[in-house]
């Protein structure tokens, strides 16, 4: 775990993105359109977001692509390390959370908070 | 899906804005992305959803950077990241405080803000016009190898000659160099296809005219080759103009058969709008008959080539000539000693322009220098009356580059709104060009593009580091406790170096620009007051439509009947006609042979001017007779008698104290009986007011020689007379149109519009000029006499009477302004040469105009730093010396 606090935190997009790819490998397009689907069309990526994110993710060897090409179009798939950080950042915002409820704070709506802090 | 493509381009430039190495990693998968997302918006949500989601890329590309960046939760996770934040709100910090230091100096906020935008304004307005009448390639394709073509006679001067359609051909058919070559002439037509008579602008065009142009019809086409021969059948192609004038745009002109001295022409093309130099309705061929193809002497077309690629003038000038000589063996009688004359058709389009738009730029560059000057000044009293601040900025351990730094901020600022505003500004000065120079070619052309925009802008951004900086670095040179302790030295001393300097530079330049002014008013005020030779008041000209290739008989019989008539009316003193009107620029020159006169032609033969007059045309502009008498009354048919007239000039020059009436006369271009010398008058400024008089033969042609000559009628009752001319037109021939019914002093005028607006133009600048250097120098002595307050103050308590204190300063002004004058005077001197070397009628040095620059300078710096100068005279002793 101490090994994979260097990657964190994760902004909340380069999250969504990795999240997103957990269901199997997308292509740019598909990033966006799944991101929009889970936050029920709150984040929708641009274009200038996704690619930025993408070229540091796949510097941090989170991400890598597929080589599959098809129309011209890239494809992308999480890696393992791409998981664990996710599921450290997940810990991470799990603990914050419950650090929040045990001093009685509590999110105002149904909804669960979401981690957009930009 | 158009929309999308143009979504997917525009998306492509945002792009440009990504990190370097995200973009050179993933391009086309961006814009792979990108088309995806595109045609999923478009098809949800149309044109809006597209829209919406460009405007939401671009939010997002410019965000890109900051979104991943992780939130600073772990600083030390990335330090990096979180120091790049620091610096970006430090930034944004330092730019805001410059702008709130800007807004504490209102004053020197809107002072710098104008000059900067006006000047920026005329500067990019003016780059705009030059750039697109001088810089821009003609609207043709490979423009660059359109050349114009005329004959060259073998006179010893003035040799440019119209082509013979015959000698076209047969360049054409010999020349290697040449594309096509071609030509065309003008003609004022009536079409009477619809229910009243329309004059049109007609270009007669010789074969080939639009392949030399090599230019598309925006609709339907131009000529076929056989349409543009002799025999062909009747096509026409018409101007943008005309199309959105009499069609509306409407496609079914295509079709439309204009009825033209009784002719079907039917309109087969529309060129587009950059294809016409303007008030050009309509392109018929020529189709010249096979006797004047046989004419080698029937010169009227004025000659147009496309040169083949690689080709350049002097090759091109070397063939033809070549060709040309070949054919003076062929046919000496006609073509002996011939040559021709090859010009690029840029030059002869704009090149009258040249001069003028080089004046304006010229005077527009001088003020803009003077602006800038000014502005440095402002920036730098500015400054001094900062150097407290700066000075405690400094003690307190800012870096020098630091406080510069933070100065430039302010500048370039500055220089952004003044920017800004400056190319608006322009954009509705450019709007506004068209009305003020109407005569300048390609003006239709004028815009404000992207090249004129960067040439404004770049100037300005440059003038900002200009005016910000040296002052900034030049403020802050100083030592930190001279600055601190504040106190000043001598009066109007050793200090303000720079802005002393920039003062001077706007007096030079001022004096400049008021010189130069000054010179053209004198032209203008000159010319103005030529003696046209003749009386224009009373005299009314107008015009009567006519093609040259109709019944010549019918033409004259209508051409006598109507002067006439017109002579009956009794409020009509006399009436005529000539070719061309005086002073309208129509200079074509011949050679004429005279019995008993050897002129100074190698073959005895004297160059003249000549004009085609009929009727009592000298009575009607009231030019005097010297000698002899005037044309016989117009008469139609071959076997009137043919009779001359010269001018004085003409006597003058080539035969003082000789009897020239009776003698013949032969211009040798022009075949067929001689004419008899009848009469001698006096000169008329046929070249216009700049030129001096040269010897001109007018000869009395018989009626119907020149179907659309220029009329002129000496009446006393204009309002009556153009109803009466109607009317009488109307009963010779309802099908012919009469039009440009004007005053002849109108015309006249005219020929004057160019010296005046030229005057016009820079007196402007020079005004602005003025007053900029005015407010420098008043900007400037403020300034050192606040500065020198304490030594002022001492002079003053130790007893030294206000006025002293006054002429102090008013010696020191005017130490400085002798300075500015002198090199001024100079720069004049300098710049009248240029001036005449570019203004062909603009008068050898005239100290006047400079003594008038200096004087007015003078004059108004006096003024400017008078109120300075009493300031210092009321100083307070005490309070001044308390203040440090």
């Amino acid at each position: 775990m101490d090994d994979l606090r260097h990657y964190l935190p994760l902004s909340p997009h380069q999250f969504h993105i990795l999240l997103a790819l957990t269901g199997g490998e997308r292509h740019g397009y598909g990033i966006i359109q799944d991101v929009e689907r889970q936050t029920a069309g709150e984040l929708r990526l641009g274009t200038g977001t996704l690619y930025t994110a993408i070229a540091r993710l796949v510097a941090l060897a989170l991400i890598a692509e597929t080589g599959r090409a098809d129309e011209r179009r890239r494809f992308y798939r999480l890696t393992a390390l791409g998981r664990a950080v996710l599921r450290a950042e997940t810990a991470r915002l799990e603990a914050l959370v419950r650090h929040a409820h045990a001093h009685g704070v509590r999110s105002a709506g149904p909804s669960p908070a979401q981690a957009r802090r930009s | 899906m158009m929309r999308i493509q143009v979504a997917i381009r525009v998306h492509r430039a945002m792009i440009r804005l990504l990190p370097r190495h995200v973009r050179r990693a993933y391009r086309t998968d961006i814009e792979q992305t990108f088309a995806a997302a595109a045609v999923d918006a478009a098809s949800r949500r149309g044109t809006g959803g597209l829209v919406l989601l460009l405007f939401r890329e671009l939010g997002d590309v410019i965000g890109a950077r900051r979104a991943n960046r992780p939130a600073p939760l772990f600083a030390d996770a990335d330090a990096t990241g979180a120091r790049r934040i620091a610096r970006f709100q430090v930034d944004v910090s330092r730019w805001r405080q410059a702008l709130r230091s800007l807004r504490r100096r209102p004053a020197y906020l809107v002072a710098s803000l104008v000059t900067l935008a006006a000047s920026t304004a005329v500067l990019t307005a003016v780059f705009a016009l030059v750039d697109t009448v001088l810089l821009r390639p003609l609207p043709y394709p490979d423009a660059d190898r359109l050349v114009t073509v005329y004959e060259s006679s073998p006179s010893s001067q003035d040799r440019t000659s119209l082509v013979a359609p015959a000698r076209l051909e047969d360049w054409q058919q010999r020349t290697r160099t040449f594309a096509a070559l071609s030509g065309s002439y003008g003609e004022s037509v009536t079409d009477t296809s619809s229910d009243a008579p329309e004059r049109l602008e007609a270009r007669r065009v010789a074969p080939r005219y639009f392949t030399v142009f090599a230019a598309a019809p925006a609709l339907g086409r131009t000529f076929l080759p056989d349409e543009e021969i002799a025999g062909g059948s009747g096509v026409a192609v018409i101007s943008d103009g005309y199309w959105a004038r009499r069609f509306a745009r409407s496609p079914a002109a295509i079709g439309h058969a204009l009825l033209i001295g009784g002719r079907a022409f039917e309109i087969v093309g529309v060129m587009p709008p950059a294809f016409a130099v303007p008030r050009i309705d309509v392109w018929l061929p020529a189709q010249t008959p096979p006797y004047i193809m046989g004419l080698r002497e029937a010169r009227f077309l004025g000659g147009i080539g496309r040169l083949r690629p690689g080709i350049d003038l002097d090759t091109a000038r070397r063939e033809l000539a070549a060709i040309q000589a070949a054919l003076a063996r062929e046919f000496p009688k006609t073509d002996e000693g011939w040559s021709v004359e090859i010009g690029s058709l840029t030059d002869a389009r704009v090149g009258a322009a040249r001069q003028s738009l080089l004046l304006v730029f010229g005077a527009v560059a001088a003020l803009w220098l003077i602006a800038l000057a000014n502005i440095a000044g402002l920036t730098l009293a500015q400054l001094r009356r900062r150097t407290q601040e700066l000075g405690v900025r400094l003690a307190l351990g800012a870096s020098r580059p630091g406080v510069v730094a933070g100065l430039a901020r302010e500048g370039v600022a500055l220089a952004l709104a003044g920017a800004a505003a400056g190319i608006l500004l322009a954009a509705w000065l450019v709007a506004r060009m068209p009305q003020v120079f109407d005569r300048m070619p390609r003006i239709h052309e004028l815009s404000l593009d992207w090249r004129a925009v960067a040439f404004g802008a770049t100037a300005a951004v440059a003038a900002a580091c200009a005016f910000t900086i040296v002052p900034a670095i030049a403020a802050t040179r100083r030592r930190i406790g001279g600055t601190l302790s504040g106190s000043s030295g001598r009066v109007a001393g050793g200090r303000h170096t720079l802005q002393r300097t920039m003062v001077a530079v706007q007096v030079a330049l001022s004096v400049l620009l008021v010189g130069s002014a000054a010179l053209l008013v004198q032209t203008y005020v000159r010319l103005s007051g030529v003696d046209p030779g003749f009386d224009p008041a009373g005299v009314i000209a107008f015009n009567v439509s006519a093609r040259w290739d109709e019944d010549r008989a019918r033409v004259g019989q209508l051409q006598q009947a109507l002067l006439e008539r017109l002579e009956a009316l009794p409020y009509v003193e006399a009436a005529g006609f000539t070719n061309f009107l005086p002073a309208t620029s129509a200079a074509l020159r011949y050679q004429a042979l005279v019995d008993g006169v050897s002129g100074s032609n190698a073959d005895g033969s004297i160059t003249v001017g000549a004009r085609m007059i009929a009727g009592r045309y000298f009575a009607a502009l009231r030019a005097p007779l010297i000698s002899g008498e005037f044309c016989a009354p117009l008469r139609t048919g071959a076997n009137v008698a043919r009779t001359a007239i010269v001018n004085k000039q003409f006597a003058d020059v080539h035969a003082p104290g000789q009897q020239l009436v009776g003698r013949t006369l032969r211009i040798t271009q022009n075949p067929g009986s001689p004419l008899t010398i009848v009469g001698v008058v006096g000169d008329i400024v046929e070249d216009g007011p700049a030129t001096r008089p040269v010897p001109y033969v007018y000869t009395c042609d018989p009626a119907g020689s020149w179907p659309d000559p220029e009329y002129v009628v000496r009446t006393n009752d204009a309002r009556a007379y153009a109803v009466d001319l109607r009317r009488i037109a109307r009963e010779l021939d309802p099908a012919r149109a009469v039009f440009g019914l004007r005053p002849v002093q109108e015309v006249l005028d005219g020929s004057l519009s160019q010296p005046r607006l030229d005057a016009s133009v820079v007196g402007l600048f020079a005004a602005a000029a003025l007053a900029l250097a005015a407010i420098g120098l008043y900007g400037l002595f403020m300034l050192i006499v606040a500065d020198s307050a304490r030594a002022l103050a001492v002079r003053a308590a130790l007893g030294a009477a206000p006025r002293q204190i006054t002429r102090l300063v008013l010696v020191g002004a005017a130490r400085l302004l002798a300075v500015g004058l002198v090199c001024g005077a100079l720069l004049t001197v300098l710049a009248d040469r240029l001036l005449r070397s570019v203004m062909a009628d603009v008068r050898p040095l005239d100290p006047l105009a400079i003594g008038v620059a200096v004087v007015v300078l003078a004059f108004v710096s006096l003024l400017a730093v008078l109120l300075p100068a009493r300031r210092a005279a009321r100083i307070d002793p005490l309070a001044a010396l308390r203040a440090e």
